[in-house]
Formats: structure tokens, sequence, C-alpha cells
């Protein structure tokens, strides 16, 4: 009975341990089709932030004497990767909607939900905001715009605390995200 | 030979001894990466180095002093770079991944078709960082590596000094409260006193 014990214990560690990388690694999108667009944009903006740059941000942030600081390092301290894609058009309808599209399909995923969504005719804007989740937590996230000339991708993966980054918003050079209850619609412009 | 001289003389050879060592090691210690993006840059581009005055003797500085965790750097400026736009990136890439090998994690790159790149890459060394950033304009390019220890900057964030020298600003603003408030202390009745303090003060 007790080895029972003991081994339940054990496979339940290790599903603790194995488990998260695997739902994290699961809220990453494939980029591949946005690459077709590099030929074609007039400007290409690449960003990669992943195991060993967030590992070093955390290092940094822990030793830091600072109390919005150490926010930061607990707001990044489950973060497994952001990556962030833009491209650039030099005219109007200079790409493929087929190749956004796909990326859109991809978070049409079991675990993705789509949060926010806006439609505007003017640029020819649309923008969505999903996001994953693994039980009551936050996974991931991801953010496709797609405008006239523009085309952006924002993929955050692992768990994020909303709460602490509307916290952390206009500080640190962090963004001031503005967000209030039932403000999801009020963007929308269909 | 006096004692005085003797030291002087022990701490001159030192000095010498780590600039002719350290130089050897660094180069071993990815100066040959560096080395092949700039190769790649004068060669393909026919490039022209521009030369920076005194930069031996930052560099010298910047390994004895290590300001902000910074332990060694190095920069190579170019211009009159003579490439092709619309291969320009591609030729990069191919560059960057042949050169800096897969210990490498490109962080950013931006391309723009006016021909202005950007490609930052980092990687782990020991219980160190090594960051390359490569820059090309119109102009000109510019090729930065540079070797930091993460927890010495967090050291530098936390108390910015420099040689014992505080640059932050608070302290010296309180600095320069406490110098004015002992000018203000003094009676006005004594110049020459008032002077003779200001200059024990500077």
């Amino acid at each position: 009975m007790r080895s029972y014990v003991k081994y339940t214990f054990i496979a339940l560690l290790l599903f603790i341990v194995c488990g998260s990388p695997a739902n994290a690694q699961d809220a990453s999108i494939r980029f591949d089709r946005l690459e077709q667009l590099e030929s074609k944009a007039r400007d290409v903006v690449e960003v990669n932030i992943d195991g060993k740059l967030l590992d070093l941000a955390k290092r940094v942030m822990v030793k830091v004497k600072d109390p919005e600081a150490a926010k930061v390092a607990q707001a990044i301290s489950g973060l497994k990767g952001i990556y962030v894609r833009v491209y650039t058009f030099a005219n109007e309808n200079e790409y493929n909607m087929a190749d956004i599209d796909e990326i859109r399909a991809q978070l049409q995923a079991p675990g993705w939900e789509r949060m926010a969504n806006v439609r505007s005719k003017k640029n020819n804007q649309k923008i969505d905001v999903f996001t994953k989740f693994s039980g009551d937590q936050m996974t991931g996230v991801a953010v496709v715009l797609s405008e006239a000339k523009t085309v952006a991708v924002v993929n955050v993966i692992g768990p994020i605390d909303l709460e602490l980054l509307a916290e952390m918003s206009g500080k640190m050079n962090i963004p001031r995200i503005d967000i209030e209850s039932g403000s999801e619609n009020k963007g929308t412009n269909k | 030979m006096s004692v005085r001289k003797k030291i002087l003389f022990a701490l001159a050879m030192g000095v010498l001894v780590f600039t002719f060592a350290a130089s050897p090691l660094e180069a071993k210690d990815g100066g040959d990466e560096y080395g092949k993006v700039v190769k790649h840059l004068k060669t393909k581009y026919r490039a022209k180095k521009v030369k920076v005055p005194f930069m031996w003797l930052a560099r010298f500085a910047v390994g004895v002093v290590r300001p902000g965790g910074v332990k060694s750097f190095n920069i190579t400026l170019f211009d009159k770079l003579q490439f092709s736009r619309s291969t320009l990136d591609a030729e990069m890439n191919a560059a960057l991944k042949d050169s800096l090998g897969p210990e490498w994690s490109p962080i950013l790159r931006v391309r723009s078709r006016e021909g202005d790149q950007v490609y930052m890459n980092m990687r782990e060394s020991g219980d160190s960082v090594k960051l390359m950033v490569v820059t090309i304009n119109k102009e000109g390019a510019a090729i930065i590596r540079a070797r930091f220890s993460p927890e010495k900057l967090a050291d530098f964030i936390n108390d910015p000094k420099i040689f014992g020298i505080s640059l932050n600003d608070e302290a010296k603003e309180q600095e320069k409260g406490k110098i004015s408030e002992g000018h203000g202390a003094k009676p006005p009745s004594e110049p020459a006193q008032q002077g003779d303090e200001a200059k024990k003060d500077n």
C-alpha cells in the first residue's frame, strides 16, 4: 500500500514537472507561413526572446533592489518565450491574406479562445487577441493584427498574470495598458 | 631603486602582463566569431574600416574597471559599403549563421528595403553573457561585441559606481545639497575662510 502511494506521488510529481512546459509549448505559433511575406515586405522586424534571454532578465531583475523590478521578475518568472513579427509593406494589400488567415486558423485549435476582436473599415484593420488556458492559468497569448500595409503577430508563451501586468503598466518602460471590465466590446468597430 | 619605485615598476609590469595576456584569451573566447563577421563585411562589401582613436585604451580601461559588469567589448566601424539591398539580408543571415554557431540565439532582426539592417545575437558563456550587434545602413556599418556579467550588471543598477564615484542622480544631488548646506552655514563676514572651505569641499 505504501509503495502504491509512493509511486502515485512520484507520478504526480513527474506530471507537474514535465506537464507544465508541454502545456506552455502548446501555446506557440508556427511562423513559417509568414516567411513568405519577407520578400514582399518593405520593413521586417523579428524579435525572439526565449529561454536564455528570459533567464538572464530574471537573474538581473531578481538581484535589483527595487520593488517594481521584483514585480517584473515575478511577472516574467513563468514565461517561456516572447516572439514578435512585424511586416510593413510599401503598398496596400501587397500581401496574401491567406497567409494571415493560416495563423488565425492555428488559433482555432482546442484550448485557444478569442478574447477580443476588432474589425475596422479604416485601413482594413483586423485585430484578434487569443488566449490559451490550462485550467485556471493562462499559458499563452497571441495577437494577430493585419492592416492595409502592416501585418503583426505577437506570441507570448507561458503563464501570464494579467492583474500584475495591469499593475505594472506605465512603469519601468512597460507601455500603459488600460484594462477595464467590459472594455472588450468598446473597441470593437464592426 | 627605492621601495616605492620597485612597487611602481611591479605595478606597471603587472598591467603590461594583464594587457598582453588578456588579449589572446579574449580572441580564443569568441574573438574568432567576431573576426569572421568583421571579415565578411570587409571582403564581401569592400568596406573601409574607420579607425577609432584610443580604442585600445578604452578596451583596456573597461577590462580593468568593468563598468556595469562589462568584462570586455569590441567595436569595429566601417564606411563606404558596397552592397545590393535585395540580397544584403539573406547574405548577412547566412554569414551570421556560419560565423556564430548554434549556441548563439538571434534576439532581434530588423530589415528595411532602404538598406538599414540590425542584427542582435546573444549567447551564454559560463557566468557571462556575450552580445553581438551588427548595424548596417546606407553610409556604413558597426559591429559591437560585449561580454558582461548579469550579476555585476544588477549590482551596477543597484548602486551605479565607477571607481567609487556614484553615477546615481539622487546621490549626486544629495552630495550637492551637502555642499550647498556647508556654504550656507558659513558666516558672511568671513569670506576668506569661506573660500578655503569651498576649496576643501571640492
